[in-house]
């Protein structure tokens, strides 16, 4: 089966993205479980490949790529990004991770998701003045969001899949 | 003798991902034509509605510059054409679209709250 991770989101909104270390980490257990692992990084996001240097990477794909892409995959897992509405719009099995913004506004109708369930007072902060102010990029909406957590829904999302 | 389906004009101040949910409304609404007004780059929206292979007649017209958007949006208020002011719609474009909204019975704003594609969809064109 195959699976595409997309760890990225724009520049200007880094704080989007579910840690680089743990997209690693889920990239190496889901090759472990014997799935084909790519990566897909948009043209802002080439820095991003040296995190991922034991994977296939697809840098700068065209819409037109992207979508043979998508369309060859089983599953596509992305952060709250421009790729989870892309993929989603051609109905591709998709597992978007939301952090500090809210998936009942911008989850697309066929999309999954899945958020931390740490208990959090300011979780999703989209729309407040923290939105986007965490220290060094990465939003702790998405702490108590682990690797273990993100392999289960995967499981459940793909055995659903194969129902059909 | 078949009747030209009417163009409608659809605006969307927000980021190209945003941009995705206003073309889903193109996807289930498919017997009009559209021009959509937005600040992203005019061939990155032309190529990827082209990706897409929608069935609608899109043209796009787009500027980085809020003031010739603003311009633009106004000359169709002038034209009587259908409007519509396309989910997410928060904050200073949704202040924008309110006043404009004030002058016009040919616009439609879309809901400020719940889920962006839900909005779009329900839209009464």
């Amino acid at each position: 089966m195959k699976i595409i991770l997309c760890p990225g989101s724009a520049e200007n909104q880094k704080f989007k993205r579910w840690p680089i270390i743990k997209f690693n980490q889920l990239g190496k257990e889901l090759l472990a479980l014997g799935y084909d692992i790519s990566i897909v990084l948009g043209p802002e996001e080439v820095y991003l490949s040296s995190s991922f240097s034991e994977f296939k990477i697809e840098q700068s794909l065209s819409f037109q790529d992207l979508k043979v892409k998508g369309l060859t995959s089983n599953l596509v897992i992305c952060n709250d990004s421009f790729l989870l509405h892309f993929f989603s719009f051609i109905e591709v099995n998709i597992l978007a991770l939301y952090g500090p913004t809210d998936s009942s506004r911008t989850l697309p109708p066929n999309a999954s998701m899945i958020t931390s369930k740490k208990p959090s007072s300011t979780k999703p902060c989209w729309g407040t003045k923290n939105y986007g102010e965490c220290s060094h990029g990465i939003c702790s909406c998405f702490e108590g969001l682990e690797v273990e957590d993100v392999v289960n829904k995967i499981s459940k999302i793909l055995d659903n899949a194969n129902i059909f | 003798m078949i009747k030209e389906s009417k163009t409608v004009i659809l605006v969307n101040l927000w980021g190209l991902g945003d941009l995705i949910a206003t073309l889903y409304l193109i996807k289930i609404k498919k017997n009009y034509k559209y021009h959509i007004i937005t600040p992203q780059n005019k061939s990155v929206v032309e190529n990827l509605i082209a990706s897409f292979e929608i069935e609608s007649s899109v043209t796009v017209t787009n500027s980085t510059s809020r003031y010739k958007l603003a311009l633009e949006i106004i000359k169709f208020v002038f034209s009587k054409k259908l409007i519509i002011f396309t989910s997410p719609l928060s904050g200073r474009s949704r202040v924008f679209a309110s006043f404009l909204s004030l002058f016009s019975k040919n616009i439609i704003l879309s809901k400020e709250n719940g889920n962006i594609y839900e909005n779009n969809k329900y839209l009464n064109i």
